[in-house]
């Protein structure tokens, strides 16, 4: 825990000198890939398991490419960074192509539960040529709705 | 995670002088014991709790960003600032305590009912919202009402089109009436499986007109109860037979419908598609079936008020505003849909949900949103202890030109800026709340809104014709003037 942290705090450092970021509300992943070129082949993998293969493209933002494909992640604030409910897992492999997370973005995973080492926002993850066959894995449960993973059982 | 959590706030605070104590934070003159009881109006002073809107907003006139009030021992601080509301709600803890509304809930002590979620705590919340989450809150769950919302709003614009004769427009002087009862309708086929057929006001049974009216009297009567003395806990004056009464008839009403429902699901052993209420009978979960009817009450009574009116004040700024309401057209008939509207056409519709956004920005219904942390905090370097009362103005910085540009303005447009070069803060604005006590409801309310509105600028230009706007107060800040709309069928020009 404490050497997550500390490589956290370097990065919010470098956090400060990273460019802006372009803010999509989910309309731009309804189009279909103009040309093979803009193809992003991802895979998610569900709480149960299931694979789901996604043909995305460049420019895809994971959350409302996951809305568009009926994958159960659920991004609350609507990319805001003032949640965790669309925490994923990153492909380890993956995980340095991916740019910085901002420090909104590790305030809020830190009160993800089930977090890891390679856990993101996926509102934050936009898609480019080198994630190309990146798998994203959901966790377990979000804030909002982890209480879920409680199941009673009936009396 | 608390380590980290720790780890942070010291680094943060490490290098800042002493901590303050709460009793040094900006607030009016306290004495032992009463507190600040003698800034009330009752005792000479010039505060009073009702409207609660207008409490918060002389507080922050006159003390500024963060303010604290206690009365007889019961600790309160007041939040005006994004930063801490961002705070406050980090350390809210796995099982967030919402300060309850004291009448309902000395309501259900009284009648030896079991609270339900707006009420409820700890472990007993914890199990009625684990049991809820997937019937009301999951995206997945919320699209499955898809079916019933696109009828009735369908039925209601059919009868509309009927005050029509050869696409002439016609004015309806008191919209909102027209809209709750959509809304009623569209709760009872969720909630009591069936039509309350409340939409043609033909049709109306004087039972319908009866549940309308306690509804509506209900948040009335919970306001003045909640804002003033309560002697009401300690003896039961006329003012609480009047609101034992009120509830009585809602909850009676739901406990009929649950009961019929319970009865038919218990022969039934299809996998066939279940409304709300069937699932909650039917899921393996610890509700009873009191619990139940507390759930549905509640859905009824808080869930009605609200949506009516966070769609009156949306549709009053969009009467007002034609050049966003033909942009909004434009967006609505690029879905190229004749009637049935399905989940992948609400995710290409960004321009109407950020005018919806803006609108909840300029008329945020709830004054404040408080909690009770489980843990310390630190703000402005005071120390808030753990179990203090925080109320999160989110009202007031929505609408405060330090957090947004040209703030009085309504432009739906700043929600959907491409560059993200001057991102809004999101914790100046949450109409529905944060984290895993946020409204349960939000998805559905937001699914019925959207459609409603998609519906009827489809088929009608919107013109206001009524009077200056007022604002009112029962338990929630409410329009306090009628929805006179102009509606200009659309049918000529498609």
């Amino acid at each position: 825990m404490q050497l997550t942290q500390q490589s956290r705090l370097t990065r919010k450092i470098f956090d400060k000198f990273s460019v802006t970021q372009i803010r999509k509300h989910g309309e731009y992943e309804w189009q279909d890939p103009k040309s093979e070129d803009e193809v992003v082949n991802i895979t998610y993998v569900l709480k149960d398991g299931i694979r789901q293969q996604v043909r995305g493209k460049i420019g895809d933002n994971i959350l409302y490419l996951a809305h568009r494909y009926k994958i159960p992640l659920e991004g609350a604030c609507e990319a805001s960074l003032a949640c965790s409910t669309c925490h994923v897992y990153v492909d380890p492999k993956y995980l340095d192509k991916l740019a910085e997370p901002k420090e909104e973005e590790e305030d809020m995973l830190d009160l993800a539960p089930f977090l890891k080492n390679n856990s993101r926002l996926g509102c934050q993850i936009i898609l480019k040529k080198e994630l190309e066959k990146m798998e994203i894995t959901l966790p377990q449960a979000t804030r909002n709705f982890y209480i879920d993973g409680h199941v009673p059982e009936p009396h | 995670m608390k380590l980290i959590l720790w780890f942070k706030v010291s680094k943060r605070f490490s290098s800042m002088q002493k901590l303050k104590k709460f009793e040094e934070l900006p607030g009016p003159r306290s004495y032992p014991i009463i507190g600040n009881l003698p800034e009330l109006k009752i005792f000479g002073g010039d505060l009073e709790f009702n409207p609660f809107d207008k409490f918060c907003i002389k507080l922050h006139q006159k003390y500024g960003d963060l303010v604290r009030w206690s009365i007889l021992g019961n600790n309160n601080v007041f939040v005006f600032k994004p930063e801490h509301a961002k705070i406050v709600f980090q350390n809210e803890g796995p099982s967030p305590n919402r300060p309850s509304v004291i009448p309902w809930e000395v309501y259900s002590k009284r009648k030896n009912y079991p609270p339900g979620l707006v009420n409820s705590q700890g472990e007993i919340w914890k199990n009625q919202r684990s049991a809820s989450n997937p019937i009301v809150a999951k995206p997945q769950a919320v699209a499955m009402y898809l079916d019933t919302h696109n009828t009735i709003i369908d039925e209601f614009i059919n009868i509309m089109m009927k005050n029509s004769s050869n696409g002439d427009p016609f004015i309806v002087q008191k919209f909102e009436i027209e809209l709750k009862y959509v809304l009623l309708e569209m709760m009872s086929i969720v909630a009591f499986d069936q039509r309350l057929q409340c939409i043609n006001a033909q049709r109306r049974s004087p039972e319908i007109l009866k549940l309308f009216n306690s509804i509506k009297d209900y948040g009335d009567l919970t306001s003045q109860l909640y804002y003033n003395i309560p002697i009401w806990k300690y003896f039961r004056n006329s003012l609480w037979k009047e609101f034992e009464n009120t509830s009585d008839y809602v909850y009676d009403f739901t406990r009929k419908y649950v009961s019929e429902s319970y009865n038919y699901v218990k022969n039934l052993n299809d996998k066939a598609k279940h409304t709300m209420l069937q699932q909650y009978l039917l899921n393996k979960n610890n509700l009873s079936f009191n619990d139940i009817v507390s759930i549905m009450s509640e859905f009824l009574l808080a869930a009605f008020d609200t949506t009516a009116t966070t769609l009156h004040f949306w549709l009053h700024r969009i009467s007002t505003h034609p050049d966003i309401q033909e942009e909004i057209y434009e967006e609505i008939m690029k879905l190229d849909k004749k009637d049935y509207i399905d989940q992948d056409d609400l995710s290409k519709i960004p321009l109407l949900k950020a005018s919806l956004k803006e609108s909840q920005r300029l008329h945020s219904i709830a004054p404040t949103n408080g909690r009770v942390l489980p843990n310390d905090i630190i703000l402005d370097n005071y120390l808030i202890p753990k179990n203090t009362t925080v109320n999160v103005a989110f009202f007031l910085m929505s609408k405060s030109e330090k957090y947004f540009k040209n703030s009085e303005k309504y432009d739906p447009k700043r929600w959907l800026k491409e560059i993200n070069s001057d991102p809004i803060n999101p914790y100046t604005s949450m109409p529905f709340g944060f984290g895993s006590r946020m409204c349960i409801g939000r998805r559905l309310a937001e699914q019925k809104m959207y459609l409603i509105m998609i519906k009827i600028l489809k088929n009608f230009r919107l013109e206001y014709v009524g009077k200056e706007p007022k604002l009112g107060f029962r338990l929630i800040v409410v329009p306090d003037y009628d929805l006179a709309l102009k509606f200009i069928p659309r049918i000529n020009q498609i």
